[in-house]
């Protein structure tokens, strides 16, 4: 995924250790010690940098696995370490002074106050906002914050403050906030029955589809529920994120970094969401327009639909 | 009476039917054809063993992978050291952990990454049943390794005149753009 | 630390109640004996908090003329101009407060003493400390955390008052989108304060049926009511200091009344879930969280 990503033209990819110290702790995915030492090299030879997630919050008791991950990610020579605990911030601030850090979404800093705070406390350089601002609510946030802004433009789209969910552990045990993973595949069955296949996490019927109907992983926000007396996707539609339309406004805002959803997606959705972003982005340098690089992505949507998410107010 | 076939003729037939000559040659030829895949797999574990640890524990699991339209099925035990794969009828696949079920077509572009294993899997050409978890790792394990179509055959590593031709055959067998091509 | 008697606590209240039914709440809890500790302010949603100011502002009064502590709690997730401007002039509190999100903690004087709330994502020593170097006197514990973990703070960080979601619905997620505006139709903005039709939040169930969560606009709780019937020793053993008992439509005064016998050990905990199961509470018994499994678990017959 890394390399697919570099060849295609990102300029940053993130990574993340083989362990519940970041929240895509998927069976399979994520590098050994090895892998990120011989990924970061790669990564720098070709003029890409290497960002490290340890974005879950450490466990009680257990804080070394955190700290030993920020070692290994310096160790490593990687370009930032990501991050969301108070105490991983502190530890990666004290022991690596110069190590560059990034604040995750996962620390739900949706506001200047709170972005202040990280930055004066731990030096944070970065910040990855949370998908409930709105374009015009980015731009403002900006003019109060001296650090740089990264926000999202693609993928998955999390409806709850990221890092304060616990949807996933009250259904199955495990969440992003300690574990990594929301609704982690161990909890998943696929119960497939002639009229219908029904998802389901920890036993729970997530969705119901028909012979017709296009599948999704029960990713519990992305149900649907009895409430209110109907039947629906009470909290959000099965789409993807696709704010490839507010490129132009989130730079005018005055964005740095755009960031694209999907450490757990495949080599031929990562090479081709990236390749798309990157001329997006160039014909915006060139004053081009961007609506031909939009379409070029639909088919890959859960669901095969989009949404630019909270960017635009009326999501709200 | 049982017809014997040098090679399957992909490209010049219907699917349907193709696929039932190149079913009954996988099971006329069971012990060959089991023999060359596992020696292809065995060849992979040497050569990617970065790959097969990310598997972790399901190196001991057994995948079932049946394309959808084959009486046949097989069953992939992606040991590094002592995994095989097998040719099986449909229905006597015996234990297994997980069933990946998509077109042949499908199988073969999901092992070399030109199909997106997501997209593939929202648009219902695929279908897994049982460990998503296990089908997640194979899955994770394969994006890493950087597959092509000929690493399913017993050769070194290389070999692009090979590979190009089982590219070509691949196009020529689709007869419909498989939603998430690249 | 083991002689103590562990105090009863009450939550900010979540939901969107009248104004009368506020005030009666709080004047029946000032009268109380038995809660030691009452939280008070809008966490959920900014635009009910005009509708409450004065309400809670005699509240306050009461409860502290009857000798409980008072702690304002701020906003969990504040997403505008006037919501933030609240959390300003709540960190500038003097008084102890409750901190629900970082946003008030870039806003509070260093060393000022807080609570931080269990919508804070704290869950491990070194962010507690972290806390604590600014003030943090008392945690109440995220609902996630199992009672392991909260022995390993307590343990690290043994000057630190423990409290844990003990009753009520358990909030589990929030949003920038309102929940009931949307099921009505409508947008935040324009929500026409739908929320006030449930008081306990309103019942989400799966497609086969299974109650599962509850949507109380912004915010998205468990459908069951979280119950912490583990033995006082058990409790006192794991550094807890104090039960929090959030708010529900159901006879709270019943509720604290048998948690205030268990806690002191004059009933067991089936005694303690069969006395609050009587009050009628809007959801089945659940305490799976604390034993480290799936939150959804049931609590013991």
């Amino acid at each position: 995924m890394l390399r697919a990503a570099v060849e295609a033209g990102a300029d940053s990819v993130y990574c993340g250790l083989r362990d519940e110290t970041n929240a895509r702790n998927f069976p399979g995915l994520n590098f050994d010690r090895a892998e990120l030492i011989e990924a970061t090299r790669w990564a720098h030879e070709r003029g890409a940098r290497v960002l490290v997630a340890i974005n879950t919050f450490a466990r009680a008791g257990q804080t070394d696995l955190w700290k030993r991950s920020v070692d290994t990610a310096v160790a490593a020579a990687a370009d930032a370490i990501i991050a969301a605990d108070l105490g991983v911030l502190a530890y990666a601030h004290q022991a690596h002074p110069r190590a560059r850090l990034h604040l995750s979404v996962q620390a739900a800093a949706n506001s200047s106050d709170a972005i202040r705070f990280y930055a004066e406390a731990y030096g944070v350089k970065r910040v990855v906002l949370p998908r409930v601002l709105s374009a015009p609510e980015i731009a403002a946030l900006i003019k109060e914050t001296p650090v740089e802004i990264e926000a999202f433009v693609f993928g998955g789209l999390c409806v709850m403050a990221e890092g304060r969910c616990a949807l996933s552990s009250y259904a199955t045990g495990r969440s992003p906030n300690l574990s990594g993973v929301c609704s982690p595949p161990e909890a998943v069955t696929f119960d497939r029955s002639p009229e219908a296949l029904t998802t389901r996490l920890g036993g729970l019927a997530i969705d119901r589809l028909g012979p017709g109907d296009s599948a999704g992983y029960p990713t519990l926000c992305k149900g649907r529920f009895d409430a209110f007396g109907q039947t629906d996707y009470l909290f959000e539609e099965p789409v993807s994120l696709n704010a490839m339309g507010l490129l132009a406004a989130l730079r005018t805002a005055g964005v740095r970094a755009v960031k694209v959803e999907g450490r757990q997606r495949g080599k031929a959705y990562v090479a081709r969401v990236a390749a798309a972003f990157r001329a997006a982005i160039d014909a915006l340098d060139r004053g081009d327009d961007t609506t031909r690089f939009e379409r070029q992505l639909t088919d890959l949507a859960e669901g095969g639909r989009e949404t630019a998410g909270a960017y635009r107010k009326a999501w709200r | 009476m049982r017809r014997r076939r040098t090679r399957p003729y992909i490209a010049a037939r219907e699917p349907g039917a193709d696929h039932d000559v190149l079913a009954s040659a996988m099971i006329a030829w069971r012990g060959p054809v089991e023999a060359l895949l596992t020696l292809s797999l065995r060849g992979l574990a040497r050569r990617c063993p970065a790959a097969f640890a990310r598997l972790g524990d399901h190196q001991a699991s057994t995948y079932l992978l049946a394309p959808a339209d084959m009486p046949i099925a097989f069953t992939l035990a992606p040991h590094p050291q002592h995994g095989a794969i097998r040719v099986v009828r449909r229905g006597a696949a015996g234990v297994h952990i997980a069933r990946v079920s998509a077109p042949l077509v499908d199988l073969l572009a999901l092992f070399d990454g030109s199909l997106d294993a997501d997209a593939a899997f929202f648009c219902r050409s695929i279908h897994v049943e049982g460990d998503v978890g296990a089908v997640m790792a194979l899955h994770n394990a394969l994006e890493s390794a950087d597959l092509r179509l000929v690493d399913l055959l017993p050769l070194p590593a290389g070999h692009d005149a090979a590979n190009a031709i089982l590219a070509r055959l691949m196009r020529a067998a689709r007869r419909r753009p498989a939603s998430g091509w690249a | 630390m083991s002689d103590m008697p562990i105090e009863l606590s009450l939550g900010p209240l979540l939901f969107n109640w009248p104004a009368p039914l506020v005030e009666t709440f709080y004047a029946r809890i000032a009268e109380t004996a038995c809660i030691d500790r009452v939280y008070l302010g809008e966490v959920v949603c900014g635009k009910r908090a005009p509708l409450l100011a004065d309400a809670l502002a005699r509240a306050a009064e009461r409860l502290c003329t009857a000798g409980k502590t008072v702690v304002w709690s701020s906003m969990s997730l504040p997403t505008n101009p006037r919501e933030r401007r609240a959390g300003r002039a709540l960190a500038a509190l003097d008084d102890l407060v409750e901190i629900n999100d970082i946003s008030a903690l870039a806003d509070r004087a260093r060393d000022a003493p807080f609570v931080a709330g269990p919508l804070l994502n704290v869950y491990n020593e070194g962010a507690a400390r972290e806390l604590m170097a600014r003030g943090c006197v008392r945690l109440c514990a995220n609902v996630e955390l199992p009672l392991t973990s909260i022995a390993d703070l307590a343990r690290a960080c043994p000057t630190l008052e423990l409290e844990v979601f003990a009753f009520g619905r358990l909030p589990l997620a929030l949003s920038g989108r309102c929940y009931h505006a949307r099921a009505h139709g409508r947008q935040r903005d324009t929500c026409q304060y739908v929320c006030d039709q449930d008081p306990d939040g309103r019942a989400v169930r799966t497609l086969d049926g299974q109650e599962f969560l509850a949507v109380n606009g912004v915010q998205t709780l468990s459908h069951g009511v979280q119950i912490v019937d583990l033995p006082p020793a058990v409790l006192r053993g794991a550094g807890i200091r104090a039960l929090r008992l959030s708010p529900h439509s159901c006879d709270m005064v019943a509720v604290a009344a048998a948690f205030r016998r268990f806690a002191d050990g004059d009933t067991d905990a089936a005694a303690l879930r069969a006395a609050v199961r009587e009050t009628r509470p809007p959801g089945a018994l659940i305490s799976g969280y604390l034993r480290g499994g799936a939150g959804l678990q049931a609590a013991d017959g």
